[in-house]
């Protein structure tokens, strides 16, 4: 048996490289995951080693924000009380601070959006160093800066250029006196630095008398645990003593967490590859076993047990598996790359390093491969085993109307089942019921499917076929004979078309609901922005009120705390930016309890959703921590519309709980609302040189933006169900591969009597369109319901209105249906070569 | 004519045994619902002498394959009771009917004989690989030098012609010694001479290893190679005659259908 399995694969060589590929894609997408996550994990902890190699000890102030909140600065005492401490060979106060952002000759922000740009300290000392030069001097007085080598080389900055740079002073000009790397990378994983000397530094970030951390270094035997034990008795409570080891990999583990979501999300998409392969694979042997019917029952009339059908088929698969799997594991690597580019082109830098390719890739790849191939041929191995000897020597009539009516009966609990449980996840927001909700359904329709492929093709497609003559005939003919293989191979297309779908009603919805929102909550006519922490700087704001035509100017922070284990953002903005009644209103919060005025009192205004959450009523206190300590906030108001996040407080009490007082955003009120598009020009040129990296956006850009961020990760979606879809299509071309050789005695036939190989070749595309576009009109229907659910779930997210893309939904059913007709190409070219002679031969 | 075909009946070397290496008693097998009822063994009664050559005939769906399946253990009876040796095949489950099928009962069939990706000679090994056994060398060259396929016994089916691969089913069939060898018309798709070529290897392999062979064949020439035939007729056994000549079947089928 061993044999006629190796046989089987060695004699269909190109079904089974195409059908290995099915495999090979998803498992180098399992392997490119793990892959890429584990080697930015190794390069991420050998640069962090390496940047604290000469950091012993290292001082900070108490912060149970998390490692991501920014923390409070200590006063520059400190530094006299740790180098008291025995055992201190050097102490060094450093100045470490986000916000910062460098500017480009074009005036834009270098680097990316999202990644912080870092105002720093170069160190006096450089064993505690992080970073090297590579070209120049360290900066040694109050107009001098250096920059890390990415930000130079994005930029373009050679050593002795101006370089501006946007402090917590404002935009200034600095000349650059080095360029230098982080470790052995370029920068900070995309993030940017400007370094200063420390006194300019603590100038700039807004940190006179005061340091963000102190290093230390041991004298020669002392122990860095030892040393911080001591240094944290004499510092106190309100400051840290971390060992450099533990900096390193508190650090690291920083990356690895942000890592570990990205992967996770990855590896969702790389399961739906493996699961649409499974699929081909499934219906790749359940054809073949359909197809070698009498060699089956040949095997069991001569004595082959049905363990040793169900071997063979077994064993074949496994063959397929393991070659896939390894494939893929190579596979993986080149993924890897390409996932890379992918995390570039969404903002994060990756510095390169050596390829990990740990056991457990390897393992969970050839297993997860292997499985994959095995599992999805057990059905057709079974029902291989159930074929009767005696159909060896007759030609049964099938059971399959009872079989039919069976599959139809499990479809259809199944459907029900699975849209039982999508609307539990919709009515309970739970992403899980919802997920489970929506595979059930996906295999209950491709259970139904057969069902409906007849119907389908005799609806839609015959008026449209009957127009391309013959071959069209004969292919509507031909998929509908082999229903259950035209819904299969439909089937997995399905799954991609689907997910491509909701994510396109999703994308609509959000978009939709966010213009909405903006409509009638948004009341300013132009707002002012910047991407990234940095936001527009203090001063900016106020340098816009003496304005022509300006007639309100609103400044809008944020803020990090906590609640309970939750860290969560705040807003502030005063209450007469944000009361409807007020001339200058330039948020309508859409208040139902309260009054919003009452943050103007030191008063917390709150969302609706989290007010029911945790069944907070106006008058109610609440408990939150700050980076400055405890507070207790007493509910004002409650709002329904949560676009602006869900805590507001005053600007006045976030410049009480909050040493940053970065505004985020301005938001401006024109006198004349004619006359928005001089005004917005007055402001950008005003910018132009104190903060030229900012955005100046009228309502109509700003709505527009926001689309731009959902559009992008859309496509980011998009871009990960492609290789679903390009399975689903490898399917397609196995399946007509598959018709093609169980025809081979018809197709001869057809030639013998007159039909050209063109009318061979248009007539097995022609079989394909239908397949793909049946599958494409399936996942449309399933991905628009998904969409809805899921918009539904989201709705306490701010996403209210269902918006159908029409116009994007038909663009991807005829790319699909195309692409079904491409993938097509190559069997239909196998067919119209076949040699009529040996054709009408064959049986 | 049929003297030239049959040279090898007239010098058997091994006789017919007298036990009966198969049995039907009182087989009824029944296609279809009540109403539209087809009776296609209808208290059939047949045994087979071990170390003979038995032919089966009749017209067109008068039940012949039918009885074959049914004593082979491919098809079960709606009642009655079959035999293999001293076994009781009816009562046997699938499991056991496999292994019969493995180890004491061989086939040839009209066509489709092999299993296509195999080729000529792993398809007549194929039996022994499936139960695990050894095969024979000494036998298998003895069984192999008889069906004379000289060099293409490393060419898959494809590449064989129709007598050629009937001769490789039945040196398969041949090849584990099985008690029985079934064959439903296995020159059916062969001109005269390659079917010929096909019925003296069987005959030889009664006469000379006493070998139990049940044949269906249409064909009076052909069944003129057996010991004995019998003759159905809607599901029943209305005759049978031994050591027959062409001839004398043909003049008795015309009798039969007069
Ligand atoms: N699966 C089946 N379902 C219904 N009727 C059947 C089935 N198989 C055989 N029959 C009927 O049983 C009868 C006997 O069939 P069988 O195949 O045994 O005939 P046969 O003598 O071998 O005929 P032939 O010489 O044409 O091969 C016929 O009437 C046939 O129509
Ligand atoms: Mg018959």
């Amino acid at each position: 048996m061993t044999l006629i399995a190796w046989r089987n694969i060695m004699r269909h060589k190109s079904r089974t490289s195409f059908l290995a590929l099915c495999v090979v894609i998803g498992v180098s997408f399992v392997a490119g995951t793990f892959v890429l996550t584990d080697t930015m994990t190794n390069v991420f902890t050998r640069i962090f080693d390496q940047a604290y190699s000469g950091v012993a000890v290292s001082v900070r102030s108490q912060s149970d924000l998390g490692a991501d909140a920014a923390r409070p600065p200590m006063p520059d005492t400190v530094l006299d009380t740790v180098r008291a401490v025995p055992g201190v060979r050097l102490a060094d106060g450093g100045v470490f601070t986000t916000g910062g952002r460098i500017i480009d000759a074009d005036g834009n922000q270098v680097g990316n959006q999202f990644a912080p740009t870092f105002l720093a300290s170069w160190p006096a000392t450089p064993e505690f160093s992080a970073f090297t030069l590579v070209d120049g001097a360290p900066p040694a007085a109050a107009d001098e800066v250096v920059v890390d080598l990415g930000t130079a080389t994005a930029a373009g900055f050679a050593v002795g250029d101006d370089v501006r740079v946007q402090t917590t002073r404002g935009l200034q000009t600095f000349e650059l006196v080095g360029i230098a790397r982080y470790g052995t990378a370029s920068n900070m994983g995309g993030a940017s630095a400007a370094l200063f000397d420390l006194a300019t530094a603590q100038v700039e970030a807004d940190r006179v008398g005061s340091f963000d951390d102190i290093s230390i270094a041991a004298s020669d035997g002392i122990d860095a645990v030892a040393l911080k034990a001591d240094v944290q008795a004499a510092v106190g409570s309100r400051f840290e003593a971390v060992t450099g080891t533990d900096l390193s990999s508190e650090s690291a583990d920083a990356i690895t967490s942000g890592l570990s979501f990205f992967s996770t999300f990855l590896l969702v998409f790389a399961a739906v590859s493996l699961f649409v392969g499974a699929f081909i694979v499934y219906n790749t042997f359940a054809i073949v076993v359909a197809q070698r019917t009498r060699e089956m029952a040949l095997l069991r009339a001569l004595g082959a047990d049905g363990r040793q059908v169900i071997g063979s088929i077994l064993l074949e698969s496994l063959i397929i598996g393991l070659l896939a799997s390894a494939a893929g594991l190579v596979g993986g690597i080149g993924m890897a790359l390409g996932l890379k580019q992918l995390l570039s082109a969404i903002g994060f830098d990756v510095p390169t390093g050596t390829v990990v390719v740990l056991p457990r890739t390897i393992l969970v790849s050839i297993a997860g491969g292997v499985l994959v191939t095995m599992v999805a041929a057990v059905a057709p191995a079974l029902r291989a085993a159930r074929v009767p000897p005696l159909a060896a020597v007759r030609t049964l009539g099938r059971p399959t109307q009872a079989r039919r009516r069976g599959t139809v009966a499990v479809g259809l609990a199944l459907l029900v089942a699975g849209i039982a449980f999508v609307v539990l996840g919709v009515a309970s927001i739970t992403m899980v019921w919802l997920g489970l909700g929506a595979v059930l359904t996906v295999v209950s329709v491709s259970l139904l499917a057969p069902s409906i492929v007849a119907p389908f093709v005799s609806a839609l497609a015959a008026p449209l076929l009957r127009l391309r003559g013959v071959s069209g005939q004969l292919a509507e003919e031909n998929a509908s004979r082999s229903a259950r293989r035209t819904a299969t191979t439909a089937s997995a297309l399905m799954i991609g078309t689907a997910l491509i779908a909701a994510s396109l009603v999703l994308a609509g919805s959000i978009n939709r609901s966010a213009e909405q929102v903006l409509d009638s909550g948004l009341r300013a006519d132009l707002i002012v922005s910047a991407d990234g922490a940095a936001g527009i700087g203090s001063s900016a704001t106020e340098s816009l009120r003496n304005i022509d035509g300006v007639a309100a100017v609103a400044a809008y922070r944020f803020g990090a705390f906590r609640i309970g284990a939750d860290t969560l953002s705040v807003a502030a903005m005063d209450g007469s930016s944000l009361d409807p009644a007020s001339p200058t209103v330039m948020l309508d919060l859409d208040v139902v309890a309260g009054s919003i005025l009452a943050v103007d009192g030191g008063g917390l205004a709150v969302s609706k959703r989290v007010a029911d959450d945790h069944r907070w009523e106006v008058g109610d206190t609440v408990a939150a921590d700050f980076a400055s300590g405890p507070q207790s906030l007493q509910i004002g108001a409650i709002y329904t519309t949560t676009a602006f996040g869900d805590y507001v407080i005053s600007l006045a009490t976030h410049a009480s709980l909050f040493a940053d007082s970065t505004d985020a955003v301005a938001f401006v009120r024109t006198a004349d609302t004619t006359q928005v598009a001089a005004v917005q020009a007055l402001i950008t040129e005003r910018l132009a040189t104190t903060a030229p990296a900012a955005n100046v956006q009228d309502r109509e850009e700003y709505a527009g933006a926001l689309r731009a961020q959902v559009n992008q990760l859309l496509t980011l979606v998009t871009a990960l169900v492609l290789l679903a879809v390009v399975i689903a299509l490898l399917g397609v071309l196995i399946t007509m591969l598959l018709a093609v050789l169980e025809r081979t005695h018809e197709l001869g036939l057809l030639r013998a009597i007159g039909m050209d190989r063109a009318g061979i070749r248009s007539m097995v595309r022609w079989e394909a369109a239908i397949i793909s576009t049946f599958g494409a009109l399936l996942g449309v229907v399933l991905g628009v319901g998904l969409g809805y659910a899921l918009m539904r779930t989201l709705r306490d997210q701010g996403v209210s209105t269902l918006a159908m893309p029409y116009r994007s939904l038909a663009v991807m059913v005829v790319l699909v249906s195309v692409a079904g007709v491409v993938a097509s190409i190559y069997p239909a070219r196998r067919a119209a070569r076949l040699n009529v002679l040996k054709a009408i031969a064959a049986e | 004519m049929a003297a030239v075909l049959i040279p090898h009946k007239d010098v058997p070397t091994v006789e017919p045994t007298g036990v009966a290496a198969s049995r039907m008693v009182q087989g009824v097998k029944t296609y279809g619902a009540a109403d539209a009822e087809v009776r296609a063994l209808d208290d059939v009664t047949v045994s087979f002498e071990s170390g003979a050559f038995t032919a089966i005939m009749g017209p067109s769906g008068s039940g012949k394959s039918t009885l074959m399946h049914c004593l082979a253990g491919l098809d079960d009876l709606t009642s009655g009771t079959v035999y293999v040796g001293d076994e009781n095949v009816t009562a046997m489950k699938e499991r056991a009917r496999t292994r019969l099928r493995r180890e004491r009962i061989g086939f040839i069939f009209q066509a489709y004989n092999l299993i296509p990706t195999l080729t000529a000679i792993e398809n007549i090994v194929l039996p022994k690989r499936l139960a695990h056994r050894q095969v024979d060398e000494e036998w298998l060259d003895t069984v192999v030098a008889q069906v004379n396929l000289g060099n293409r016994l490393d060419h898959t089916p494809s590449e064989l012609s129709g007598g050629q691969q009937q001769r490789v089913a039945v040196a398969r069939a041949l090849l584990s010694r099985p008690e029985l060898v079934f064959a439903d018309e296995p020159t059916g798709n062969l001109d005269s001479k390659a079917g010929a070529e096909i019925l003296r290897f069987l005959r030889r392999a009664v006469d000379e290893f006493g070998q139990t062979i049940v044949m269906v064949s249409h064909d009076p020439i052909a069944a003129s190679y057996a010991d004995r035939i019998v003759f159905l007729a809607d599901g029943r056994v209305i005759d049978e005659m031994s050591h027959p000549t062409a001839d004398a079947i043909l003049d008795h089928l015309k009798a039969l259908s007069a």
